[in-house]
């Protein structure tokens, strides 16, 4: 009796073991192939957020991939506005100190719209920059 | 046989002779050898049916197992191959939008939005794709420009007096990694014959990688204190070279 009870146990955990290795297996290779694409957005928070902080790098790299991905809307309009004048200032900064006024002039117009559209922010935003940008 | 008394015929049955009435002595033994005959079949018999089921038994076990371990064996073969098979759906897909996103990315070039070319392709997966050949070196430069730029602002950031514990990299090792992606830039506007013949560099994709230069340049000039003279040339500089030259300018050790 106690012999047949061994027999029945290694056939019940080989079983179980194959079981849960085939679901694994499974449960890998049909999450890698029906994966999809990188559908993950940072959200209007995370950059304005980024922005506020002073992390600029990650602010309008988590922009950018937001917009690509078509993502937009009004929670979107003050994050991108500030993103934008932020990048429209850098540039603008860096053309006039380059005597190129034609691309000055075009950056200073983004930036007098980015402005509008980044409401209450706008003014401690902007000075932050400002004083990124002056030595 | 015969009895062994009056010699007359006896069955091997006849426990007595029915001529002589004498008992048969044969007749026990026989009765007797058949009786454990009789028990030595059954006993047989039933290790024979007992040893066929466990043999069954075994043989449908490790059945179950060996198609248990086929089936994991596949779908380990699969999990291992699904990356190839996740990339070929996903290249389909961008293949089936291409004319669209052509459209997307030429007109985001003549914006000169040069991050966002960049973004646009990582995002929608274009970067990699067989369809989009010609797009290379643009695709290349942009996204050495996107890096180059992080690093820009990453310094300029580092103005600002809370940035010190945010930023891991040292000053010096920001102007390295912008030495290094602004040669990865270089190389992008010049890949060579193969590219050209791809149509990497019709007048538009040209235009658009000059202009990226140029922007390089004035960036480098307006942000890491290099002369707008030696940012201009900076296009045909050595990654080296321009190591150096971002290392003397931003602090403020060139030599004369």
């Amino acid at each position: 009796m106690a012999k047949k009870k061994i027999n029945f146990n290694w056939f019940t955990v080989a079983v179980a073991v194959l079981a849960v290795l085939i679901a694994i297996f499974a449960i890998v290779a049909f999450s890698k192939i029906f994966s999809g694409y990188s559908e993950y957005t940072n959200g209007p928070d995370t950059i304005l957020n980024a922005v506020k902080r002073h992390d600029y790098d990650s602010a309008v790299g988590s922009a950018l991939h937001d917009r690509a991905l078509g993502k937009d809307g009004e929670d979107y309009k003050v994050p991108y506005a500030a993103v934008d004048y932020l990048n429209a200032e850098i540039l603008y900064v860096a053309y006039e100190a380059a005597d190129d006024n034609a691309r000055a002039a075009d950056c200073k117009a983004k930036m007098d719209t980015a402005r509008k559209d980044m409401g209450e922010v706008a003014k401690t935003i902007a000075t932050e920059i400002d004083a990124m940008l002056s030595e | 046989m015969k009895c062994p008394y009056c010699n007359n015929n006896l069955n091997i049955e006849d426990k007595y002779c029915p001529y002589c009435g004498k008992e048969n002595k044969f007749a026990k033994e026989h009765q007797e050898s058949m009786e454990h005959y009789e028990a030595d079949y059954t006993a047989t018999k039933q290790d024979v049916i007992a040893e066929t089921k466990r043999f069954q038994t075994k043989t449908i076990r490790i059945t179950i197992l060996a198609v248990m371990a086929a089936i994991a064996a596949a779908f380990l073969i699969l999990a291992l191959s699904a990356d190839d098979l996740s990339y070929s759906r996903r290249e389909k897909a961008v293949l089936a939008k291409a004319t669209q996103h052509k459209a997307a990315i030429n007109a985001l070039m003549e914006e000169r939005d040069y991050l966002a070319v960049d973004e646009y392709m990582d995002a929608n997966h274009i970067s990699y794709s067989d369809g989009f050949d010609e797009y290379y070196a643009v695709e290349q430069a942009s996204s050495y420009y996107s890096y180059f730029y992080g690093n820009i602002l990453q310094i300029l950031s580092r103005r600002l007096d809370d940035q010190e514990k945010t930023y891991y990299a040292s000053e010096e090792e920001l102007l390295t990694e912008i030495g290094k992606d602004i040669s990865k830039i270089n190389e992008a506007c010049d890949l060579g014959e193969w590219y050209e013949e791809k149509g990497c560099y019709t007048p538009e994709k040209t235009a658009y990688l000059e202009d990226l230069q140029n922007q390089v340049a004035v960036l480098v000039s307006a942000y890491l204190n290099v002369p707008l003279e030696d940012a201009g040339n900076i296009s045909a500089m050595s990654e080296a070279r321009i190591i150096v030259l971002l290392e003397e300018n931003y602090n403020g050790e060139k030599e004369d």
